[in-house]
């Protein structure tokens, strides 16, 4: 359960990102936060990663109250929630299944579970053939599914997925999005931060919209608004 | 926790590959203040076998009236023997002192004609008295100046090199308190240097650094290769400066024996018998600098 208490931003001086935010996503939720550029959304995003600390109310997951989280509990934080950035983060120096095996790496997973799960989010993202393959050898599509992947192998309970089709034609968003709610079919809540008007409309899930930092609609099997 | 070394390790050693000339730079800027302490410690050495051979040579003569017994002479040796600030005396008989006497004007032989003239040995017994240390003398001294032993000394000879150490002595500290003040200026540009090293290092590993983040790796995991690297960064310094300090020493050798003519002095046998302390030292004193320039560039420029 992810639950905002009256959540605000006020990046210094007095740019105000966030205005006394409050909602709840149930555990296995699909929920798509939306709005136009600049009205928050990937500040949720930050906030929810504790990239960036609320300046007023309180955030929890899973009953963990994160706005007082300590500097060394933030890998732990980090490592129960997936999160996927429109900018890829990929490194061009090592192939797809490496770029993965990174990840497990750095937390100290032992060789043989690389082994093992690193195939496996392969498949659930379809690139099970292209793993050996650099990012610059993959299309636009082909290195998002590489980065869901990497953000799957954790096997997170949270998948936070910011503007994952932002750089995409109609074809590999579709193909984003039937990932993304295999994920969700997983039992994985799923948190979607997008202005992309059609990929709301068609996926029938919860939508919160904010405007200038504040939550102007939360609806079930909600539309874009704006 | 091994494994994770390893891995950490493994990308230290990436960082300092991929930004191989800044390393290099680096490095080369951790020798030199490294050069300069070695030669401190060289001149150190040098000074203190100097120093050595200088109190080596101080003594006091003393000359005995040729009217003098052997066994008055024996007495007195065994009295100044005795006492704690003397750290030998050599007695030379009658004979010696002739003998040595001949030998030391042996090619002048207007001297050693007038001596046989004589047709007797005009010399007394004489004994050399070494103190333990330098400022011990004019204890001794005063001690021969007794009523009981006034009488039968012909002559006391004390050459003082007091001076001459004092400034040996001088010489030393100031050449150290230079070549420290050097080693410092430059120790601290080497600091400065490892802390662009780290920023460098950082900005070229940014990708993996994000990753790492949003993954959760660890901070230490997050900040351990930029530890490591100055870790290796002090072990390649330390060993650079060793294989230049003992090619020249090699080279320095020569003209030391040149210069000491006959004194024992081999500064690669003591760079050999000190070797663990020398550059064990070092490579703390380097390794301590480094890894606090990492552990504030990192602070200062890895957000984690």
């Amino acid at each position: 359960m992810i639950t905002l208490h009256n959540v605000s931003k006020v990046y210094y001086p007095k740019v105000v990102a966030l205005k006394d935010v409050s909602f709840t996503i149930k555990p296995g939720e699909f929920v798509s936060v939306v709005g136009q550029s600049g009205t928050g959304k990937t500040t949720v995003v930050k906030l929810l990663i504790a990239e960036e600390r609320a300046s007023a109310g309180r955030i929890e997951i899973g009953g963990w109250d994160i706005t007082r989280i300590r500097h060394g509990e933030v890998p732990i934080l980090r490592r129960q929630i997936g999160v996927v950035f429109q900018d890829l983060k990929l490194l061009p120096t090592m192939t797809a299944q490496e770029n993965i095996a990174f990840a497990l790496q750095v937390v100290g997973a032992p060789p043989q579970r690389i082994r093992e799960v690193v195939p496996q989010v392969l498949k659930i993202v379809g690139l099970e053939d292209k793993a050996d393959r650099y990012p610059i050898q993959l299309s636009g599509g082909e290195a998002q599914r590489v980065v869901i992947a990497r953000a799957l192998v954790h096997r997170p309970k949270i998948f936070i997925a910011d503007e994952p089709t932002g750089n995409l034609d109609a074809l590999n968003t579709r193909e984003i999005m039937d990932i993304l709610t295999k994920i969700n079919s997983f039992g994985t809540t799923v948190v979607l931060v997008t202005h992309n008007r059609d990929v709301v409309n068609q996926l029938r899930r919860r939508v919160i919209t904010l405007d200038h930092g504040e939550v102007i609609s939360d609806q079930e099997n909600g539309k874009y608004l704006l | 926790m091994f494994l994770s070394l390893v891995r950490v390790t493994k990308l230290a050693f990436q960082q300092f590959h991929r930004n191989l000339w800044l390393s290099v730079v680096t490095i080369s800027l951790l020798i030199l203040p490294l050069l300069v302490i070695n030669l401190v410690i060289g001149l150190g050495v040098v000074a203190q076998v100097t120093r050595d051979a200088v109190q080596d040579k101080i003594d006091v003569s003393v000359y005995f009236k040729p009217a003098v017994a052997n066994e008055e002479v024996e007495s007195l040796r065994v009295a100044v023997l005795a006492l704690p600030e003397v750290k030998s005396v050599d007695y030379i008989p009658r004979e010696g002192s002739l003998a040595r006497f001949r030998e030391r004007h042996k090619n002048d032989p207007v001297i050693l004609e007038s001596l046989d003239e004589l047709g007797e040995n005009p010399f007394g017994a004489t004994l050399a008295v070494k103190a333990k240390n330098p400022e011990d003398y004019p204890r001794i001294l005063a001690f021969l100046e007794n009523e009981q032993y006034k009488d039968k000394i012909e002559e006391k000879n004390f050459e003082d090199h007091r001076l001459i150490i004092s400034r040996i002595n001088n010489l030393v500290r100031s050449i150290s308190i230079f070549g420290l003040t050097v080693a410092g200026v430059f120790g601290l540009i080497a600091v400065l240097i490892v802390i662009n090293t780290v920023r460098v290092a950082i900005y070229t590993h940014r990708g993996e650094i994000g990753v790492m983040r949003m993954v959760g790796a660890g901070n230490w995991f997050i900040r351990g290769p930029f530890l490591i690297e100055s870790v290796v960064f002090s072990v390649v310094a330390v060993a650079a400066a060793a294989a230049i300090v003992y090619p020249a020493l090699n080279f320095a050798q020569p003209y030391l024996n040149n210069l000491f003519n006959g004194a024992n002095i081999s500064l690669i046998s003591y760079y050999n018998r000190y070797f663990v302390m020398i550059f064990g030292g070092q490579l703390l004193g380097v390794f301590v600098l480094t890894a606090l320039a990492s552990f504030f560039g990192v602070r200062r420029y890895l957000k984690v």
